[in-house]
C-alpha cells in the first residue's frame, strides 16, 4: 500500500465551535490508484486527503505514507516527503500569476530541489498536457481550462508518486472538466501515479476506478469498476 | 582680720581685672582715631610666587577722608585714590579718567593685594559693629594679650565673626583672624613693630594673610607716621586726584 | 536564493500602483532624512569648526588656568610660551600655534564715564585674527588696524556704548597681580560675527593685551591650529608626549567643556530624527506588506505545499521589501541631495532667537544645510532600515501560513 490512514480522526476548533471533519476512518490506497473520496460538503473527503497529502496531521489515529507513520517526521522531512513524493492539483489552480505556464512548472521542479534538466522537463510536462504553444503565456491570458493543466503540468512534472487534487473540476465547465479527468486518466495508466481526487462531482465519480463515500466524517459506502 | 584683708586684696585685682569687651574695644578704636595723619609706607604682595612692591604716600583726616598716592612701581605710578565717608575713587594717570569703586569691586584687594578696598573702608568703628566675649588670656612675643571672640550686629558686614587677640598693655589688636557667616576663616591680620607716636600707639607693620588661597599675604610697612599734620581741603577733593 | 530574488522581482510587479506608492513612502523618508541630516550637519558642521578656531583645536594652559578657567585667571599664565611654540612648531599636523591672552573688560566711550559694559578682551598675533578667526571678513565697517593701540571692537558692544570706528573708547581690566590697568584703544573697525554674544568681544594688538595683564612676553593660552579638527583628539594626545608641555594642560577643543557634551548631544538628536522618520516610514511599508501577504495567503499555502519552506517564505517578502526600499531609498536621496544642496545656497533663515545662544555655541540666524558624501551613505542605509521595520513583521506572518491554509481559503 502506498498510503493508508488508520483509525484517523481529526477535529479542530471554528471560532467557539468544535468541528469533528474525521472519526476515526481506515482506509488504504494501492499504487496506481485512481480514487475518488466523494461525498458532499462538509463530509470529511478534502480532510481525509489532507491527512494523506501530509498538510494535515491528525488528532488521533496514524498516517502511513510508502510504509513509514508520518507522525515521526519532523516537519521539515515532511515538507521533503511532500516535495518530492506528492503533487498538488487545486480547485482554483492556484498558479502564481506573476510567473508564466513554464516558470509556474519550473518552480515546482525547484522548490523539490532539482538542478538538472529542468528546462526539458517543464517543456515535455507542458506539452503532455497539450499546452504546446502556451508556454510563455502568464495565467491570466489562459482561459480556466488551460490554466488546470498547467496545474496538472506542475503536479506531474516531479515524477510523484501521488497526485492529490481537490475538487479539480469544480471551477471548469463540463466540457473542460471532461477533457481535464480524461487527461489525469491518461497520466494514470501511461506513469502509473496514483491520483486521489476529493469529488462530489457525479462525472468525476463516473471516471474513477474506485469511489470511496463519506458522510459525517466516516465512511459509508465504497465502488470498485473496472 | 590681717588675713581676711590679705584675702581681698588677692581678690581685688583679679576682679579688677575683669574687663568688658566693650572697654576694650572703645580703647582699641581711640588708638586708630586721628585727627589728621600723613604716612608714607610700603605695600609688598606675594601672590602665586611673584611679589609686588608699592609705595604710597597717604593723607587721612578723622575716620572719613583718606587720600593716597603710589609712588612706586613705575607702572602704577600716579595712581591716585580717594575716600570720602562711603565714597571711593580712583585716578587713573595712564588714561587720565577717574574710576569710582563701588559695588562688588570693593570686595577685590587694593591693587590686587590682600587688604580689600572694603577693609579700608571700615573704619575703626568695631565698638559699634560687634559684640563678644572674652574667650581669655594668652601670650604672644611676650605680651599678655586677650582673647576675644566678636560677633557683628549686622552680619551683612564683611566679616560677621572675628576673633581678635588684644595686647593688653597698648591695647593694638596684635593678630586677628577674620571669619564668613558659615564659620570659614578668610583671613588673618597681624599688628607688630608697636611704637608711641605723639601720645598713640601705633603699629608700623600689618601682616595681611589670604587663608583661601596659599601663599597669598601682603606686607603693610609704614616707613613714617605724623599726626596733627596741618591739610588743606583741597586734599580730599576730586580735585586733588585729577591734579 | 536567485528563485526567490526572482520571484520579489517579479512580484513587485504585480500591484504596480502599490508599489509605487510603498516606494514613494520610503522615498518621501529618505529625503526627508537627507534633509534633516544636512541642516544638523550645517548647524553643526560650521559651527563647530568655528568654535574649534575660537578655542583652538588643541590648547596649551598651566594646568591651574584650565581648573580655574571660568575665571580667565591671568596670573596663571604660561612661564615660558617661546618654548611652547617652539615645541610645537613642525610637529605633525601642526599648522600653526598662537598665544592668546583673554580677559573681562568694562569700558566706554573716552568722553564718557568708565562704564559697566562688559566685553571679553583677546589679545593675539595678528595672524591669529586674520587666519583662524577671519575677522577681515566679518567687518561691517572699517579697517583691519595698523598700530598697536587700534583695536576690533565687536559691533554689539560698540553699540552699547555708543561708539563708531575712529572713536577712542577706554576699557578697563586687571594686571595678573590684580592692580588696575586701563588702557585707551581707538577703533579702527567694527566686527559682525552674526550673533550679539559674539559681538560683546575686543581684539587687540598682542602687545597691548600683555601691557594690560603685566604679562611681560607671555600668555595665558597658546592655541594650536592642525590641519583636521576632527582629529584633534589625535594631536593634543601626540603633543601631550613633548617634554616642554609635560608640565601643562594638553587638550582637543572638544575634550574642554562644553564641546565635550555637544558632539554627544547632536549624535543624540540625529540618532532621534532618523529613529522617527524611519519608524514612520516602516510603518507605510509595513502597511502594504501586510496587506500583500493577507492577498497572497492561498498562493503562498500552495508554494509550500510545494516544498517552499518556512525561512524562504520570510526571505521572499524580505526581499521585496528590501528592492522597494532600495529603489525608494536611491530616488529619495536624489531628492534629499538637491534639496539640500539648494538650500545650501540659499540657507533656511532661523530668525533672531538662534542668535541668543552663549558665545562658546555660535549659532548664526541662518542655517545652511551641508550634505556630505557619509549623510548620503546614511540615509541609504536608513532606507533599507525603514525596509527591516517594515518588512519585518509581514514576512513573520507569510511564514506562518500553512500549506492547508491554501485549501481552506476557498470553503
Amino acid at each position: 500500500m502506498i498510503c493508508q490512514l488508520i483509525g484517523a480522526t481529526k477535529v479542530y476548533p471554528m471560532g467557539d465551535l468544535t468541528v469533528v471533519a474525521l472519526r476515526g476512518i481506515d482506509v488504504g490506497v494501492e499504487s496506481g490508484e485512481f480514487t475518488a473520496f466523494a461525498g458532499p460538503s462538509g463530509s470529511g473527503k478534502s480532510t481525509a486527503l489532507n491527512l494523506i497529502g501530509c498538510l494535515d496531521r491528525p488528532t488521533e489515529g496514524r498516517v502511513m505514507v510508502d510504509g513509514r507513520d508520518v507522525a515521526t517526521l519532523t516537519d521539515g522531512a515532511l515538507g521533503e516527503l511532500r516535495a518530492k513524493r506528492i503533487g498538488f492539483i487545486f480547485q482554483s489552480f492556484n498558479l502564481i500569476p506573476v510567473l508564466t505556464a513554464a516558470e509556474n512548472v519550473d518552480l515546482a521542479l525547484r522548490l523539490a530541489g532539482v538542478t538538472e534538466n529542468r528546462a526539458a522537463r517543464v517543456e515535455k510536462s507542458l506539452v503532455d498536457v497539450g499546452l504546446k504553444d502556451l508556454l510563455h503565456r502568464r495565467p491570466a491570458q489562459l482561459s480556466g481550462g488551460q490554466q488546470q493543466r498547467v496545474a496538472i503540468a506542475r503536479a506531474l512534472v516531479k515524477n510523484p508518486a501521488i497526485i492529490i487534487a481537490d475538487e479539480p473540476t469544480a471551477n471548469l465547465d463540463s466540457s473542460n472538466g471532461e477533457a481535464i479527468l480524461d487527461l489525469m486518466r491518461e497520466m494514470n495508466e501511461r506513469d502509473g501515479v496514483t491520483f486521489l481526487f476529493s469529488t462530489h462531482d457525479p462525472m468525476v465519480m463516473g471516471r474513477a476506478r474506485r469511489v470511496v463515500r463519506l458522510k459525517d466524517g466516516a465512511i459509508v459506502g465504497e465502488e470498485r469498476r473496472a | 582680720m590681717r588675713n581676711f584683708i590679705l584675702a581681698c586684696l588677692l581678690v581685688l585685682p583679679s576682679v579688677a581685672q575683669a574687663v568688658t569687651v566693650d572697654e576694650v574695644l572703645a580703647k582699641v578704636d581711640s588708638n586708630l582715631t586721628y585727627d589728621t595723619r600723613e604716612s608714607s609706607l610700603t605695600m609688598t604682595v606675594v601672590k602665586s610666587g611673584r611679589t609686588k612692591t608699592y609705595k604710597m604716600h597717604s593723607y587721612g583726616r578723622g575716620q572719613e577722608e583718606m587720600a593716597m598716592e603710589y609712588l612706586e612701581p613705575a607702572r602704577d605710578k600716579g595712581t591716585k585714590m580717594l575716600k570720602k565717608t562711603d565714597e571711593l575713587w580712583m585716578w587713573l594717570p595712564s588714561v587720565e579718567k577717574t574710576q569710582k569703586i563701588s559695588g562688588h569691586m570693593l570686595r577685590q584687594g587694593l591693587m590686587g593685594s590682600d587688604m580689600s578696598y572694603e577693609d579700608l573702608m571700615e573704619s575703626s568703628r568695631w565698638r559699634d559693629m560687634y559684640g563678644g566675649t572674652v574667650a581669655g588670656e594668652e601670650t604672644i612675643d611676650g605680651h599678655k594679650v586677650w582673647k576675644i571672640d566678636l560677633t557683628a550686629k549686622d552680619t551683612t558686614v564683611s566679616y560677621p565673626k572675628r576673633v581678635i587677640w588684644v595686647d593688653q598693655s597698648n591695647y593694638i589688636p596684635v593678630k586677628q583672624e577674620l571669619y564668613a557667616l558659615s564659620g570659614m576663616l578668610l583671613k588673618s591680620w597681624t599688628m607688630t613693630d608697636v611704637r608711641l607716636i605723639e601720645g598713640k600707639e601705633f603699629p608700623m607693620k600689618m601682616v595681611i594673610t589670604d587663608k583661601l588661597q596659599a601663599g597669598s599675604t601682603t606686607e603693610i610697612t609704614f616707613d613714617s607716621v605724623t599726626f596733627k599734620v596741618a591739610l588743606q581741603d583741597e586734599v580730599f577733593s576730586t580735585r586733588w586726584l585729577e591734579r | 536564493m536567485s528563485l526567490l530574488l526572482s520571484l520579489a522581482m517579479r512580484n513587485l510587479g504585480r500591484n504596480r500602483r502599490r508599489t509605487v506608492l510603498t516606494a514613494l513612502t520610503v522615498t518621501l523618508g529618505t529625503a526627508l532624512l537627507t534633509l534633516a541630516l544636512s541642516m544638523l550637519n550645517g548647524i553643526l558642521g560650521a559651527t563647530l569648526e568655528k568654535a574649534a578656531g575660537m578655542a583652538g583645536h588643541v590648547r596649551v594652559v598651566d594646568v591651574d588656568y584650565a581648573r580655574r578657567e571660568q575665571l580667565m585667571p591671568l596670573a596663571e599664565n604660561l612661564p615660558d610660551v617661546a618654548a611652547v611654540l617652539a615645541a610645537v612648531q613642525g610637529q605633525p599636523h601642526v599648522l600653526a600655534a598662537y598665544p592668546h591672552i583673554a580677559m573681562g573688560v568694562t569700558g566706554a566711550r573716552e568722553d564718557q564715564e568708565i562704564g559697566e559694559r562688559f566685553a571679553l578682551l583677546h589679545g593675539a598675533p595678528e595672524a591669529y585674527y586674520r587666519d583662524v578667526l577671519h575677522l577681515d571678513q566679518f567687518l561691517a565697517s572699517g579697517a583691519m588696524p595698523t598700530a598697536d593701540d587700534e583695536a576690533l571692537v565687536g559691533r554689539a558692544f560698540a553699540e552699547e556704548i555708543e561708539a563708531k570706528v575712529g572713536d577712542s573708547l577706554i576699557v578697563f581690566g586687571q594686571t595678573q597681580d590684580g592692580s588696575p590697568a586701563p588702557a585707551r584703544l581707538k577703533i579702527a573697525a567694527l566686527v559682525d560675527l552674526g550673533s550679539t554674544t559674539q559681538n560683546r568681544q575686543i581684539w587687540v594688538a598682542m602687545s597691548k593685551a600683555q601691557w594690560m595683564a603685566d604679562l611681560d612676553g607671555g600668555a595665558t593660552e597658546v592655541l594650536i591650529q592642525t590641519d583636521d579638527f576632527e582629529r584633534a583628539v589625535d594631536v593634543a594626545a601626540g603633543l601631550r608626549d613633548l617634554p616642554a608641555l609635560a608640565t601643562y594642560d594638553v587638550h582637543a577643543w572638544d575634550e574642554r567643556s562644553p564641546y565635550d557634551q555637544i558632539g554627544g548631544l547632536m549624535t543624540a538628536i540625529q540618532s532621534i530624527a532618523a529613529s522617527i522618520i524611519v519608524f514612520i516610514t516602516g510603518l507605510g511599508v509595513l502597511n502594504t506588506m501586510f496587506m500583500s501577504v493577507l492577498e497572497r495567503t492561498a498562493e503562498i499555502g500552495v508554494m509550500r505545499a510545494f516544498g517552499l519552506r518556512r525561512w524562504q517564505t520570510v526571505l521572499l517578502f524580505f526581499f521585496e521589501a528590501f528592492v522597494i526600499a532600495a529603489l525608494g531609498g536611491a530616488v529619495g536621496i536624489a531628492l534629499g541631495a538637491t534639496g539640500a544642496t539648494i538650500f545650501g545656497r540659499v540657507g533656511i533663515h532661523l530668525g533672531e532667537g538662534a542668535s541668543k545662544m552663549p558665545a562658546t555655541i555660535p549659532i548664526n540666524e541662518t542655517i545652511y544645510p551641508h550634505l556630505t558624501p557619509d549623510i548620503l551613505v546614511t540615509g541609504f542605509m536608513l532606507g533599507l532600515a525603514m525596509a527591516v521595520v517594515g518588512g519585518f513583521l509581514p514576512a513573520l506572518r507569510a511564514s506562518r501560513i500553512q500549506p492547508i491554509d491554501a485549501m481552506r481559503q476557498h470553503r
